[in-house]
């Protein structure tokens, strides 16, 4: 049997099957759960077009103040971009089944800040929100909306015939020149060939999740 | 015509006029492994991880350090060490396994010989593998005393590599920066026991997996941090548009300067289509005979006798198609020889085209995970020492150099915020957090603010040595290993996700037990002690660096606080 020597008390060895049984009855009896003491909503950017979002309302009073069927996930953004918007609802509705859940959610603006709110709709726009979320913002992308889509910067072709040249900003996440993978985000964003002719930018379709209101930018 | 010196006048080149170097090539590897160590058994499998690391990779690659200061080559490479692979290169439980797993290799390899008697090829692989097994014993247990990280200390001292550094258990910060003390103490610590094993502290540090975000930067500055690396598109979709592409730093406005991922280097070596490593002519990484020999035979040197692993003794060459070729390790050279050539002339194309334009010489960024050399592409180190020969030869236009040596030369570069992004599938976080493993973020952020709580409650009044302070620090390593980034990643990748699950929720658990004991005031040393042993990591770390809020200093804090 072989024992281990404490380094901090110099009179306590601790044989290996004791190791073993403290690390089986500590993972047995003090599993991990979500049960947070206080209601929360977290918000998680992941890429440019998504946010991942994590809640547990249910000691926020969810059940007295509201039907499962009525609980609502609202995102909000704040954008430059939305200034085209004005006047014009800023958010997605995304109806919740579950005081406690996560989810992927897919927002429409890269570059941009956002916030969520868990709670009920009321009459006249109004929101009755139980929980908050944090603020989190995503990441450029190549579909740069909310600047002139021309940048000034050099890019190395393989080819080397082009130099210091002007270039689209959604070329360069997923042109040639990216990194490794490239040929798989090339795959992955075929939807987007638009990108790779110089065409217009639009944003991507949308396909929310089969939740979502949609009402956003309605 | 000119000799490269050493590997056995193999190469011959042309020696080009001197000429005045044009640009500069900035080679960094970043060597990790997850913390893995388990007393509590006799073996574990996991283990293997860093003992294959070693023999494939680690060892290797001081060969070839060694073989290049030995022929005087100047060479500049930047390595990167995480404190996870630092804390377990000076393990002496591991290493002590280690010696047991070389032996069994050694074993192995004249059990081969015998087996292979009447196959003069098999045999003469064998009796190679045997010697490649025999020399790496005796640069571990002779020439650095099981003391890996005295060679790459030494390879520094000479002026050869720039030694940096991650994150302390190398947690994927993007994901973890809902709580601030979290990513603090995953740069502060990573910082902390860097010095401490190499008693300097670093300029760089790898962000894991590249992940950045606007604000990170801020962080990395008050850990006494110079520069950074991130993937191209972070650099290309900054703040201001980069004039000089990813081909020069950006200052971050804070005075920490990011360097950008070089897209034509990395594809040459990483991808999996058109990269290197899948030449035919390569050792076939998962043909190994812990999968292709008779079980009875091979079973004293797999997984529990029964599960077929690998045993590092690998037969066939990458081929292109079945049945697979014999490896043949001397055409393999040749071949690392001509893709290091390879390598070196479009680098030096690139180079001049790039200078035409520029207003300073340009710097291409080539970071690879270390583990790639040797381990997944087991001729990557011979590669690599025929690139820094070739770099150094006479007529060369391209030099290596460190981001440090550049950043020397070159003090004022262009202001911008990088975009957030990181080197993983996709470009962002999407990798580390999906169906597969999202269950683990809640966990982490809840013992995150829990710890954070914790600190802010006893950071003041805790004796010191005392075995509250034990069991405080105690649950500060639980949370730190429950968020290394590997355990998302692998139960991404579907590799040994049963593990990756157990290790998050064993970690967690320790920590939630810590946790009511301590605010139970009921802390049971013998329990206690057992949890020291089981994560025996990070012996210098302070729960107080977790206080969110402090007015004061945690120097200050520890001065203060009570002794008894």
């Amino acid at each position: 049997m072989q024992y281990w020597q404490s380094k901090f008390s110099s009179n306590l060895k601790v044989s290996q099957q004791e190791l073993l049984e403290v690390s089986t009855e500590i993972s047995h009896k003090y599993s991990p759960e979500v049960a947070p003491e206080i209601p929360e909503l977290v918000l998680l950017p992941v890429d440019p077009f998504h946010l991942y979002a994590y809640w547990n309302i249910e000691k926020a009073g969810g059940q007295t103040i509201m039907d499962h069927d009525s609980l609502i996930l609202r995102i909000y953004w704040q954008s430059d971009i939305s200034k085209q918007f004005m006047g014009k609802k800023q958010w997605l509705d995304y109806a919740i089944s579950s005081y406690s859940h996560r989810k992927k959610l897919q927002v429409p603006y890269e570059n941009t800040l956002y916030s969520g709110a868990i709670g009920k709709p009321q009459a006249q726009k109004g929101f009755l929100g139980c929980v908050y979320s944090n603020l989190v913002h995503t990441p450029r992308s190549g579909l740069d909306t909310k600047k002139s889509n021309r940048r000034e910067v050099l890019i190395e072709n393989i080819d080397g015939q082009k130099k210091h040249r002007t270039h689209s900003n959604t070329e360069a996440c997923f042109n040639p020149n990216s990194p490794v993978d490239a040929e798989k985000k090339v795959k992955e964003r075929e939807g987007m060939a638009q990108l790779f002719n110089h065409e217009t930018v639009k944003l991507p379709d949308f396909e929310f999740d089969k939740n979502a209101s949609g009402q956003g930018i309605g | 015509m000119h000799r490269v010196k050493g590997l056995g006048n193999l190469v011959k080149v042309f020696d080009f006029s001197e000429m005045k170097t044009q640009g500069f090539i900035g080679i960094i590897l970043h060597a990790h492994l997850p913390f893995v160590r388990h007393p509590e058994y006799d073996h574990f499998f996991e283990e293997s991880w860093l003992f294959e690391a070693i023999t494939e990779c680690y060892i290797p690659l001081i060969k070839t350090f060694d073989r290049l200061e030995k022929d005087q080559v100047n060479f500049r490479l930047t390595l990167s060490l995480s404190p996870t692979l630092i804390s377990m290169l000076c393990d002496e439980l591991l290493q002590e396994r280690y010696v047991c797993y070389l032996k069994k290799q050694i074993e192995l390899a004249e059990k081969e010989i015998n087996r292979t008697r009447k196959d003069k090829q098999l045999h003469s692989l064998a009796s190679w593998y045997l010697g490649l097994f025999l020399d790496t014993q005796k640069i571990y247990q002779d020439q650095y005393q099981r003391d890996l990280l005295s060679a790459f200390k030494k390879h520094y001292s000479s002026g050869n590599l720039e030694l940096i550094t991650c994150a302390a258990t190398h947690g994927f910060l993007p994901l973890l920066n809902v709580n601030q003390a979290s990513i603090r103490n995953q740069i502060h610590l990573g910082v902390e026991v860097f010095k401490k094993y190499f008693g300097f502290a670093p300029s760089g540090f790898w962000l894991p997996e590249c992940g950045y975000y606007p604000g990170l930067e801020k962080n990395l500055e008050q850990a006494g941090i110079k520069y950074f690396f991130s993937d191209t598109h972070g650099v290309l979709h900054a703040s201001q548009s980069p004039v000089n592409g990813v081909y020069a730093p950006l200052d971050c406005g804070n005075g920490i300067t990011v360097f950008a991922r070089d897209p034509e280097s990395s594809r040459q070596v990483w991808s999996s289509q058109e990269g290197y490593p899948g030449d035919f002519d390569y050792r076939e990484y998962y043909s190994d005979i812990g999968f292709d020999l008779d079980l009875d035979y091979i079973a004293p040197y797999i997984l529990d006798g029964e599960t077929r692993t690998n045993t590092g003794i690998k037969y066939h060459r990458v081929t292109g198609k079945q049945p697979k070729q014999i490896y043949q390790p001397v055409k393999a050279v040749e071949k690392a020889q001509i893709h290091a050539r390879d390598f070196i002339d479009k680098r030096q194309q690139q180079i001049s085209r790039l200078s035409e334009f520029m207003d300073r010489q340009p710097i291409i960024i080539s970071p690879y995970d270390a583990e790639l050399f040797g381990h997944w592409w087991f001729e990557g180190p011979i590669w690599l020492e025929y690139v820094l020969r070739f770099f150094d030869e006479p007529g060369s236009t391209v030099k290596t150099v460190s981001c440090s040596d550049y950043l020397r030369q070159f003090e004022h570069h262009q202001v911008a915020i990088p975009s957030a992004s990181t080197w993983g599938d996709e470009g962002y976080s999407s990798y580390w957090i999906n169906e597969t493993n999202d269950w683990i973020y809640p966990l982490l952020h809840h013992a995150g603010a829990d710890m954070e709580k914790l600190a802010e409650d006893f950071s003041q009044f805790v004796p010191q040595h005392s075995i509250l302070e034990r069991a405080l620090n105690q649950a500060a390593r639980s949370l730190l290993l429950a968020q290394a980034s590997d355990w998302a990643f692998i139960i991404k990748s579907g590799t040994t996700t049963e593990y990756a699950k157990k290790r998050v929720v064993d970690h967690l658990a320790r920590f939630n037990y810590l946790h009511e004991s301590i605010r139970k005031n009921e802390i049971n040393e013998r329990t206690l002690v057992a949890l020291e042993i089981l994560d025996d990591i990070f012996p210098d770390i302070d729960f107080r660096e977790y206080v969110v809020k402090a007015e004061k200093s945690v120097s200050a804090l520890k001065k203060e606080r009570f002794s008894p």
